[in-house]
Parts: C-alpha cells; sequence; structure tokens
C-alpha cells in the first residue's frame, strides 16, 4: 500500500525485538510430568494381568469339561495359527474380504486373542526391554520416536475409548495373511492405488482391488471412476476424495485437475501439505510431470501461496511404518514423508525414529539388518533375534522391508536367517517379488 | 533426576518454549507439546548420532511436534467447520496473550497479531530467524529445506506481515476518521 509506513527492514527490526515469553515449568516438574505419564501407561498394561490371569482360569476350565470344546469351536480355530498354510495359497477375494471384516469382532474373538496376546506377552523379547521403560519414568511413553516398534497386543498401550477393542487386522484372524497387494494374487482384477486421510490428519496409502479387470489402465481415468465410490468413513477416515470434480492427463503428461469456484480448498482449514501427499500417494508410482489445480475455463488455480501451482508428485525411495486408526481399530501400513538416499538409511530410520507419535516401526530396534544389492535383487539378512517374534511381527518385518524395496525400485528381495517361513504365508526358499501396493482393499 | 533429562532440559527449555509458544499462542498447549518434545528426547537420545547440534536435533523435535499438533488441529477443524464460530476463537486467543505481549507497545501487538495469518511454514521460519536467532543453515536443517527454500520463505513470509501491517494501518485510519 502506498505510503504505509510499513516497510520490510522495520518489520524484522520489530520481529528481533519479540519479547522472550519465560517457560514457567521447572525441570522437575516436567520430569515429574513425564513419569507421570509413564506410569499411567504402566498402569494400562498391568491391567492386561488380571485379565489375561482370568482368561487363562476360565481356559483351564474349558480344557478341563470337555463338552465345553464341542460348542466353541471358533474360539480354538481362531486362536491358533492353523489356518495359515491355506491362507497362503487363497484367492485374492478370500484375502480381501476377512481385510474388510469389521474390527471389533464378537466377545468370543475378542477373548481369544487376548488369550494369543497373553502368551506372546511371556516369549517376546520385547518384555524385558519394557519392564526397564517401566521402571526407568524418564524414558517417556512408548509409543514415541525410536522405541515405537509394534509390542504384541497384550503390551501394546490402547487408547482411551479402544481399551476393549481387539485389533483386527488380517494377520488376527490370519498371521500368515498379507496385507499388501501382490500382482500374482490379483487374479486378473485391476487395482487403484489412492491415499486415505484420518481423522488426526495422517494420510494412509490403499491399494483397491477393483472387482473386474477394467478397460482403463490409466492411474488417472481409474480415479476418476472410482475415488467417488471408496466409502472413507465407513473404513474409519475422514470424507477427502475426490480432490476435484475432474481430471485429465495434459499434453506434457501432468494432470490438471478442475475444482469450482467455490472449492472448500480456499478456506482457512485446507491444509497444503496433506493435499501434496495424498496426491503423491495417489499417482506417485505413475510418470506424471505434477499435478495442477485449474478452475472450469481450464486456468490455473493456486489453492495456498505456499504451494506450487504444479504439484511435484515423485514419491520415491519411503520408508514404511506402521499406523493404528483408532477410529477401526486396523493397524495399516504407512509411508514415511521423508525421501532416503540408500534403502540401508531407510531402515535404519525406519528402526531407530518414527515420523510422529502415532507411527510404529515394523523393523524392531534391536535386530541388525544386513542387505547387499544385486541389480534388481536385495538381500535382507535381518539377526536371528527375529526368530523370536511372533509370527505377526515377522510378517510386519517382511512386508514393511518389500514395500520400502519397491519404493526403491527393487524388483525381487530374498530374505535370509527367518525361521518357520511357512506360518507367514511367504516361501522364503526363493526371492520375493515386492507388492504393487501396501494396505490391499476390496472395492466391491 | 535423570542427568540426561537435567542437561538438555536446562540448556534448551527456554529456546523450545519458545518456540513452541510463538507457534502455537497458547501457553498451555505449549506446555503439553513441550512435555511430547522430551518425551521423545528421552526416548530417541541413544540413537542422537550428533550428525547436527543437540539444538538443531532439538529443535527439529519440537518442530515434528508442533507440526503433529497442527495437522491433527488442522483436521480436526475440517470435520467441524460448518458448525465452528471462528470469531469465537479468536476471541478465546486474544484471551490467553501471554502478558510479556500483553506489555508490548500497539504496533508490536499487532505484528504479533498479523503472525497467526502467515502460513506454519512462515511462521517457523519467522520465528527461528528472528525470534530465536538461528542462522539460515541451522533452520534450513531443522526444517529439512534447502538454504534456498528457507531464504523464499523467509522473504514471503516478511512480505505477507508488511502487507498485513499496512492493512492494519489503512483499516484503522478509516475507523479513525470515522469516529472523528
Amino acid at each position: 500500500m502506498s505510503g504505509s509506513k510499513w516497510n520490510d527492514k522495520e518489520i524484522e527490526k520489530m520481529l528481533n525485538k519479540m519479547p522472550v515469553i519465560k517457560n514457567r515449568q521447572s525441570g522437575q516438574v516436567m520430569y515429574e510430568k513425564i513419569k507421570g505419564n509413564e506410569r499411567k501407561k504402566d498402569k494400562k498394561r498391568a491391567g492386561w494381568i488380571p485379565v489375561a490371569a482370568s482368561l487363562a482360569a476360565l481356559l483351564l476350565l474349558l480344557l478341563l469339561i470337555p463338552p465345553f470344546f464341542a460348542t466353541n469351536e471358533q474360539f480354538n480355530l481362531s486362536s491358533g495359527n492353523e489356518g495359515a498354510d491355506s491362507a497362503a495359497d487363497g484367492s485374492a477375494e478370500e484375502q480381501t474380504e476377512n481385510f474388510s471384516a469389521n474390527s471389533i469382532e464378537e466377545e468370543q474373538k475378542d477373548f481369544s486373542l487376548d488369550e494369543r496376546a497373553a502368551e506372546e506377552h511371556a516369549s517376546s523379547p520385547d518384555q524385558d526391554r519394557e519392564e526397564e521403560f517401566a521402571d526407568d519414568g524418564a524414558t517417556g511413553s512408548e509409543n514415541t520416536e525410536s522405541d515405537s516398534h509394534v509390542k504384541p497386543e497384550s503390551e501394546e498401550e490402547q487408547s482411551d475409548e479402544n481399551q476393549d477393542a481387539a485389533v483386527q487386522t488380517p494377520a488376527d484372524e490370519d498371521p500368515s495373511q498379507k496385507t499388501s497387494l501382490f500382482t500374482a494374487e490379483a487374479a486378473g482384477h485391476t487395482y487403484l492405488k489412492t491415499a486415505l486421510v484420518t481423522e488426526e490428519g495422517y494420510v494412509i496409502p490403499f491399494t483397491f482391488l477393483l472387482p473386474d479387470k477394467e478397460n482403463e489402465d490409466n492411474a488417472v481415468n481409474l480415479y476418476n471412476r472410482w475415488a467417488n465410490e471408496i466409502d472413507e468413513e465407513g473404513m474409519g477416515f475422514i470424507n477427502y476424495h475426490p480432490v476435484a470434480n475432474h481430471l485429465s492427463v495434459t499434453e506434457q503428461n501432468g494432470i490438471n485437475g478442475v475444482i469450482d469456484q467455490n472449492n472448500e480448498y480456499t478456506q482457512d482449514s485446507f491444509s497444503p501439505d496433506l493435499m501434496e501427499l495424498v496426491l503423491k500417494q495417489t499417482f506417485g508410482s505413475g510418470n506424471y510431470t505434477g499435478f495442477t489445480f485449474v478452475n472450469e475455463e481450464g486456468d490455473k488455480v493456486n489453492l495456498d501461496e505456499e504451494m506450487e501451482l504444479e504439484i511435484s508428485l515423485s514419491n520415491d525411495n519411503k520408508g514404511y511404518y506402521l499406523f493404528r486408526n483408532e477410529r477401526s481399530s486396523q493397524v495399516y501400513f504407512a509411508q514415511s514423508e521423508k525421501s532416503f538416499a540408500t534403502i540401508e538409511d531407510a531402515f535404519t530410520e525406519m528402526q531407530q525414529v518414527t515420523p510422529n507419535e502415532d507411527y510404529l516401526t515394523a523393523l524392531p530396534e534391536e535386530l541388525s539388518i544386513q542387505t547387499v544389492q544385486e541389480n534388481e535383487l536385495l538381500t535382507v539378512t535381518p539377526s536371528e533375534q527375529i526368530n523370536a517374534y511372533s509370527v505377526e511381527e515377522k510378517k510386519r518385518f517382511i512386508e514393511a522391508v518389500l514395500l520400502t524395496a519397491e519404493s526403491f525400485g527393487i524388483q525381487e528381495v530374498m530374505f535370509e536367517n527367518i525361521e518357520d517361513f511357512n506360518e507367514l504365508g511367504f516361501d522364503l526358499e526363493k526371492p520375493l517379488t515386492v507388492p504393487a501396493g501396501p494396505n490391499m482393499y476390496m472395492m466391491k | 533426576m535423570d542427568s540426561v533429562f537435567k542437561r538438555l532440559y536446562t540448556d534448551y527449555q527456554q529456546d523450545v518454549f519458545q518456540f513452541l509458544i510463538y507457534l502455537v499462542k497458547n501457553r498451555d498447549i505449549a506446555e503439553d507439546l513441550m512435555q511430547e518434545v522430551f518425551i521423545r528426547v528421552m526416548k530417541s537420545y541413544e540413537g542422537f548420532q550428533g550428525k547436527s547440534s543437540e539444538k538443531t536435533w532439538l529443535f527439529s523435535i519440537a518442530k515434528n511436534v508442533a507440526i503433529d499438533h497442527f495437522r491433527k488441529q488442522s483436521t480436526i477443524k475440517k470435520r467441524i467447520m460448518s458448525s465452528f464460530d471462528w470469531s469465537k476463537k479468536e476471541q478465546a486467543a486474544d484471551s490467553l496473550l501471554p502478558s510479556e505481549i500483553a506489555e508490548l507497545n500497539e504496533s508490536m501487538r499487532e505484528l504479533y497479531a498479523c503472525l497467526d495469518q502467515c502460513t506454519t511454514d512462515q511462521r517457523m521460519v519467522v520465528i527461528m530467524r528472528y525470534i530465536q536467532e538461528l542462522s539460515i543453515a541451522e533452520t534450513a536443517q531443522i526444517l529439512g529445506w534447502t538454504e534456498g527454500k528457507v531464504k523464499t520463505t523467509q522473504h514471503r513470509a516478511i512480505k505477507s506481515l508488511r502487507d498485513k501491517m499496512s492493512k492494519r494501518e489503512g483499516e484503522e485510519g478509516s475507523e479513525r476518521f470515522k469516529v472523528e
């Protein structure tokens, strides 16, 4: 504005003079708060012990009264790993039907899960370390940064609202079940990759297996056709798709997304970071040059001054973490926002640091992981401690490695040192082809 | 008290708190986020490899904690926008003005208020560069950006603040004219 007394120098000078706002919390107070927080979590964990004891007593009762077995067949089936081999050969439909199963099952199934978790509690190599944490209050909560890899369900912190809800992933129903989509198992179906947004603003990638083989193999056309069909709220996410009224591919192989003049993106609550993540995870695996929002006349629309007009869709060299959606109680693979220079860097960081308080690492920090890459084959050798982990934890380890390898353009991964792999649903005697995408979901 | 915690808290608590409170502008929230920062710091201290300075490492954790906070807020806002009265939110924020800011002259208070209208990236850069007096290299390291991006964001932030202050000045001038 002409004639204004404000210029850049004046603003800078004033900013330099902004006062110090004193922190009033003493170190002792903060330390006590952190310890109190840890104690609260210990209490939650301790709450499992009487429950597990009661369940064990009930189980004993069931064993002593044989007629009970006849009426509790389902309990027996779901408490073990017996179904592992059959699922390894199962069709895509069978897998996805399980995957989309309601997370909060009937009481009987919760019981069986609790019982399995209680068994794992006794054998997990994490237990001792976890107890050390409980003794040392200064080390804080388990859901943050380096020490947040997934624990067996008996140890896992449950949110207040979900204290009684069992975590239901395909692995809970059958530990051998994979959550990613492997093209060999797609059985001729076309798939759509996109990402959904949680209430807390996390972006979770999905691979939707479409009912049939579609004529539209182009990701943009598939998105136009299917994005509106995704039942985001039903899956425990917020309604975010479609991101534009219509998408088209430009001559330069970019994507244009047509939006209305009065779209919600121009409102205060719009998060450009979130939009970029969704677009990258939706179209990043294609060869598109970028994504541009345009109005109905075809003019470029700048949704936010911090956002480039053409949003880069580059989405390579990412790591994978685990994320539990509190609304659906499902556990999903989530991608790192950060790209890594090498796959070794990605694995190291995936073991040691999580990008936020709610992601969990699928690669236990205790393991040492050796990698050798020859052309498009990566050989991954975790230390033998991996065999002390549960079937589910090993499976998550394998899938996280495979998904990360896929992000680095690697075609196959050979795993060494993992025993009893038949239970995992993977044939580890030969290299595994990397998956097409994480978190497979059947579109009906 | 854990000696590592004691040292880190003594050395960096004021810097981290100052960064957080200027960013979220609410003492209670800043204190909660401080707690989260130090929980994460203590969890990951063993893995800290010294590739960056302790200070930039701590700031980058504080930045991640703040971004997580804003991301949650942003999504919650989006969901409830239709039934939310934004003017009330402004009033609530004003009532929590820290005493150090309340004592400033009017222009300084206005500039503090204008910071709210900058993007989160701009606010982070302004706070780090001008209020925390971090270098461009340090700011870039904390944010995981290039130095070029820090400079561009800083430039845009100052321009944006200048425009907002000028606009307020104009609005006040016309208000005064009406009153007189």
